[in-house]
């Protein structure tokens, strides 16, 4: 299943794009470190590198493809030879969005820490850069060597960031933050030693290449052990409940830009880990661990938002309701369907940009008066009426209000995990009786949807709290309201806020065919089942006509068309398009046929997915009459058909 | 006959060094301390011209020389040009200290050039006898270096504790020696490992005693737990430029002794593998939990460079298993010695930043005073973080390769138990090196303490610096020549 591979040449550009824009902030933090030594102009200059990035990382979005799944803008040479790490750089739909949310944070809080940091300047400013090119380097590494090395140096310039520029306990929240997340790396370093090993065994090619691993033929004793390493490894990092601990002291102890980037971006790579490598990586291990998975995302989600309900501190409260909203990414991706994972991704560009919003705006509020407490405030929106408007923007957005950004994921996650898990038999935990699986996967659904109205509670209540009422502190009498500087910090959030709460499609397209293609390797029963659905309902709708689905369908936002190959193909489209060989779409272009599902369906037939590997009938014998897929089935050369 | 064909081209390097050491020696009876620098120029000179002579040997194909007594081979070869850069950085951080503490200079180089010839000796030995003459040679150097400032207490007591415990280490490896010889008639690493199957059956008992014996011995060079307890004592008591050499060079060394030595005795008792597994998890987890608890940054470092033998013991015990899993990916000695050179070049910087404050009569040892450091000598402090992030296996740095390829090597061979101890220690060392970092970044100035400046210091510490990093990145040359050095060694029964 290994996707094809378009260089940046393949794609028209001339510069290696990924590579300049992991390289500008630490090319800007070495003219930093040994140029510069006004704060000023520290400060100017730190902004316009981010900014610089930002502007050409928006270079990646014409020429994206997303009719089909591809590494783009591929950088691919050796590195370490005889170890056959390389360096291979792309993007693809799943990691695109994420990119352009951490240079686009990263302009945000560069420029929010203009004022709030005065001590060690340079020094803040270099460790903010390098921090950028690390969680570049994390999004674009498809080598897993590579891979691995930006995601132990991110932790670095944050450690410090927390260490020298956090609040009262910053000593103890950097070291603990440190510990943690590399106590999880170094586990999922051996698993990936453990990939790399089976990998030569099999093929007899030493090779740290991500997508070679996919579709591994991985024993599952040794898949669940592979799987358990990876999963400590992201979920520490997400953070799932119960390896949140290390994030509440981190956010709180974290000067204001620490926290943007570490709830907007940090969290994400744990989030990103299970949809890049955990779920494609090991199948089968995915599917034994689920019940547990579901179990805890939905603890999260719960424990996160009646934890936060009791916090006296803002920034407390939103670090914990991070781990809420993490807890419906997590379910989200657990839900292994179309619409679960689309929601979760897209939740977690949203979670970046409203809780990203949230510490921005407490910390505005933190830098005037030095305190977070909400007793401490009460009735600001008399003082401060701007600041009120934006903190409410954000505040609705992060609990989830329709024609906002968050509601669009939650309402998303939700649907893929209703359709996974209402009535199913899902999560049948070991230890609970049998009969209970249906009851408890229905339940934590449930759970979950009772998230959002807790959410809405903690949230308004703090906003409740400081901003309604009358204003009695006689300190927040002198309060001033926004700048402009603070106020251009809070609009581009707001703006992507409505943006994707009234039109997600264009954010929901660019990762469509990657997130179809995951699925399908990891749950082909749920691909598959969607597809001939989909299918159905287009025949009993307009039997015979157009690929696309009818404007009255049930079709999540912005979910893809959808299409059974082989059928009902016009005849110009398939002489104009033959299977295995899409053609090359223009952005904004709506293809008549998604492609990418036709080169998908071709390698189903070859017999190369795992739902064959364990046996599963995904098609139904009604289906056999359309597609040839059961005697290729039946007829699988490897004969892995019983094995489980 | 040409005197500079055959075996002696092979020895050229151990003469030279030797000549020259004696040559300093009297040299620094009549130039006295007035030609500080020119004996230093000549010692650096000299060990230069030995590297590139060693880089112009060919090691193919194995070859031993002398009645089968000395090693031409990749791996000696290889460990050869590590003392020498060993040896080139201890002269380097030590010039400015012999002056202010009113060292003879002329003996330190000379001592220093005498040790790194018994290492080399031990590099190539390809028997008993050479094996222990080489480690004598070097030891008896180190004891002197060791007590060199005869007027400070901690010194002299550091001395007396090394001479002792070492002597008592020589004296089991003896012991050792003694009952492989009793059993096969041979000291020649060669024949052992060819009579030494016949040994196990007849007499089983005596080859797992000769085993244990030696492996204690080593075990005690390459201060593996539990025979560390002197390493702590004499590492902080020992002037600083002779704990460097200390910690890098007799320690390399005794691991190139240990893999030959495991090498020759694998046929007579193949089941050394638990016992340096054991000693390695015990190593790994005892220099880090000593190392938490420590304040003083030296016995910090003392106790970290404890810990790093028993990532390196891994390597070791993974060359068990080789044969096991074979393949493309570079051997289990091969990994070692990377490791030991990762470890060599971030250890001498580490452990040179302790020369950089000046307290009291001493030099400021202590987490406190480092406090505040960044703000004062930001550039030093950066080479400091830089030491132990990469100590702490923390990429892009020659460290982190060093333990993701003893790391691999343990996955490769099976051994995931010690692979999870190697990297759960690993996490428990970040703590306390991010200990030093919070002092020298997050702490202001606690102690009145004055700068050192020293151009010779400045060079070793920026050129480890710079090798820590470039290194990490660009690794590829230096895996060739290892991987091209271990690709024809004698291990004995081992099949590589």
């Amino acid at each position: 299943m290994t996707p094809e591979i378009l260089t940046y040449a393949d794609m028209g550009l001339k510069w290696p794009i990924l590579s300049l824009l992991t390289y500008i902030p630490v090319i800007g933090a070495i003219i930093i470190m040994l140029f510069l030594r006004r704060d000023n102009t520290i400060r100017w200059f730190a902004n316009i590198v981010v900014l610089v990035d930002f502007v050409l990382s928006l270079r990646l979005i014409p020429g994206f493809i997303i009719d089909r799944h591809a590494l783009q803008f591929v950088e691919k040479a050796p590195w370490i030879e005889s170890l056959g790490a390389q360096y291979f750089l792309g993007v693809d739909g799943i990691s695109i969005l994420l990119v352009l949310l951490t240079t686009f944070l990263g302009v945000l809080a560069v420029l929010s820490s203009w004022t709030a940091i005065q001590d060690r300047v340079k020094e803040y400013y270099i460790f903010m850069l390098l921090l950028q090119t690390g969680m570049l380097g994390v999004f674009f590494s498809l080598d897993f060597f590579l891979f691995y090395v930006f995601w132990e140096i991110m932790l670095v310039p944050m450690y410090f960031l927390i260490g020298v520029w956090g609040g009262p306990r910053k000593l103890y929240a950097a070291i603990k933050f440190f510990l943690y997340t590399l106590a999880g790396s170094v586990l999922m370093l051996l698993a990936i030693l453990g990939l790399y090993f089976l990998h030569y065994r099999q093929t007899g090619e030493l090779s740290f290449e991500v997508m070679k691993y996919y579709g591994m033929d991985i024993p599952m004793h040794i898949q669940r052990w592979l799987f358990l390493a990876f999963f400590v490894g992201f979920a520490i990092k997400v953070p799932m409940f119960p390896f949140h601990t290390w994030l509440p002291d981190a956010h709180v102890e974290a000067p204001t830009a620490g926290s943007v980037i570490l709830a907007g971006v940090l969290l994400k790579m744990g989030t990103y880990g299970f949809v890049r490598f955990s779920l494609p990586l090991f199948p089968q291990a995915t599917m034994w661990f689920l019940p547990y998975g579901i179990t805890l995302a939905v603890i999260g989600i719960v424990y996160g938002a009646l934890t936060a309900m009791m916090q006296p501190d803002m920034k407390k409260l939103v670090a914990y309701s991070s781990v809420s909203h993490l807890g419906f990414v997590m379910l989200g991706l657990f839900a292994l369907n179309q619409q679960g994972v689309e929601g979760g991704i897209l939740q977690m560009i949203n979670h970046g940009l409203s809780t990203g919003g949230l510490f921005l705006v407490v910390g505005l509020i933190y830098e005037r008066r030095h305190t977070r407490m909400i007793k401490d405030f009460g009735g600001l929106s008399h003082q401060m009426p701007l600041y009120a408007i934006m903190f409410m923007i954000i505040t609705l957005s992060s609990i989830g209000l329709p024609s906002l950004n968050g509601f669009i994921g939650e309402f998303t996650i939700l649907l893929g995990g209703f359709k996974a898990l209402w009535m199913k038999p899902v999560v049948a935990l070991g230890f609970l009786p049998k009969e209970w699986a249906t009851n408890m996967s229905t339940l934590m659904v449930l759970l979950a949807t009772s998230g959002i109205v807790l959410g809405a509670a903690y949230m308004l209540w703090m906003y409740q709290r400081v901003m309604f009422g009358k204003l009695e502190n006689p300190k927040n009498m002198e309060l001033k309201d926004l700048n402009l500087r603070e106020v251009m910090t809070l609009i581009p959030i707001i703006i992507l806020c409505f943006w994707i709460g009234i039109y997600p499609k264009p954010f929901l397209r660019f990762m469509d065919a990657a997130v179809m293609n995951t699925v399908l390797m990891t749950n082909p029963q749920a691909a598959l089942a969607e597809m001939k659905q989909m299918r159905e309902m287009q025949m009993n709708a307009a039997p015979g006509q157009g690929m696309e689905a009818p404007s009255g369908m049930q079709l999540p936002p912005g979910h893809p068309p959808i299409s059974m190959p082989g059928q009902h193909m016009m005849p110009g489209q398939q002489s104009a398009m033959p299977p295995g060989h899409p053609p090359i779409s223009m952005p904004g272009q709506t293809p008549a046929m998604p492609a990418g599902h036709e080169a998908m369906m071709e390698q189903f037939r070859a017999g190369e997915s795992h739902g064959m590997r364990r046996g599963l009938t995904f098609m139904e014998p009604a289906a056999a009459g359309h597609g040839e897929a059961p005697e290729a089935a039946h007829a699988d050369p490897h004969g892995h058909s019983g094995d489980k | 006959m040409n005197l500079l064909s055959g075996d002696l081209k092979l020895v050229l390097p151990e003469i030279f060094i030797s000549v020259t050491a004696m040559g300093i020696l009297i040299l620094g009876t009549f130039v006295r301390e007035r030609g500080r620098t020119w004996l230093a120029c000549v010692t650096l000179s000299a060990l230069a011209v030995t590297g590139y002579y060693l880089m112009t040997l060919r090691s193919n194909p194995f070859h031993p020389a002398y009645s089968s007594m000395y090693a031409h081979d990749g791996m000696a070869l290889v460990f050869k040009m590590l003392f020498i850069v060993v040896g080139i950085l201890a002269v380097l951080v030590s010039y400015d200290f012999l002056r202010t503490r009113g060292i003879p200079c002329a003996e330190f180089f000379a001592l220093i050039l005498f040790s790194t010839v018994g290492m080399m000796l031990v590099a190539s030995a390809y028997d008993f006898m050479l094996l222990f003459v080489g480690l004598e040679l070097s030891s008896l150097a180190t004891y002197i270096l060791v007590g060199l400032t005869k007027k400070d207490l901690w010194s002299n007591e550091a001395a007396i504790k090394y001479f002792l415990l070492s002597i008592f280490a020589s004296a089991i490896l003896l012991f050792g020696i003694s009952i492989v010889y009793a059993a096969t008639g041979t000291t020649n690493f060669g024949e052992i490992a060819s009579r030494g199957s016949d040994l196990t059956t007849r007499q089983p008992l005596a080859a797992v005693v000769a085993l244990v014996f030696l492996v204690a011995a080593f075990g005690f060079k390459i201060t593996a737990v539990p025979f560390h307890m002197y390493a702590p004592d004499v590492y902080q008591g020992a002037p600083t430029p002779v704990t460097i050499f200390l910690a890098v060079g007799p320690k390399a060394a005794a691991f190139a002794g240990l893999i030959r030595v495991l090498g020759a005795v694998h046929a007579m008792s193949s089941d050394w593998l638990m016992l340096v597994s054991a000693l390695s998890f015990l190593t790994m987890t005892v220099g880090n939990v000593g190392a938490v608890l420590q304040t003083n940054v030296k016995r910090m470092l003392a106790y970290s460079s404890i810990a790093h033998a028993g990532y390196a013991l891994i390597g070791v015990a993974s060359i068990a298993v080789d044969d096991r899993a074979g393949g493309v990916f570079p051997s289990s000695t091969a990994s070692v010695i990377f490791y030991l050179v990762a470890y060599t070049i971030m250890n001498v910087g580490a452990f040179s930043l302790l020369m950089y404050m000046r307290r009291d009569k001493g030099f400021g040892e202590d987490l406190a005073d480092f406090s505040g450091l960044a703000r004062r000598r930001p550039v030093v402090a950066a080479a400091m973080l830089i030491f132990l992030l990469s100590l702490a296996g923390i990429p892009p740095s020659i460290g982190f390769l060093g333990k993701f390829y003893i790391f691999a090597t343990a996955v490769r061979s099976g051994l995931y138990w010690l692979a999870v101890a190697g990297v759960l220690n690993a996490v428990v060392s970040l703590f306390y090196y991010a200990r030093i970092v919070v002092y020298m970044f997050m702490k202001k100035q606690e102690r009145d303490v004055s700068d050192v400046r020293s151009f010779a210091l400045n060079l070793a510490l920026g050129a480890s610096a710079v090798a820590t990093v470039v290194l990490g990145i660009f690794p590829q040359t230096i895996l060739d020549v290892i991987a091209r050095a271990t690709s024809n060694i004698f291990t004995g029964g081992i099949i590589q």
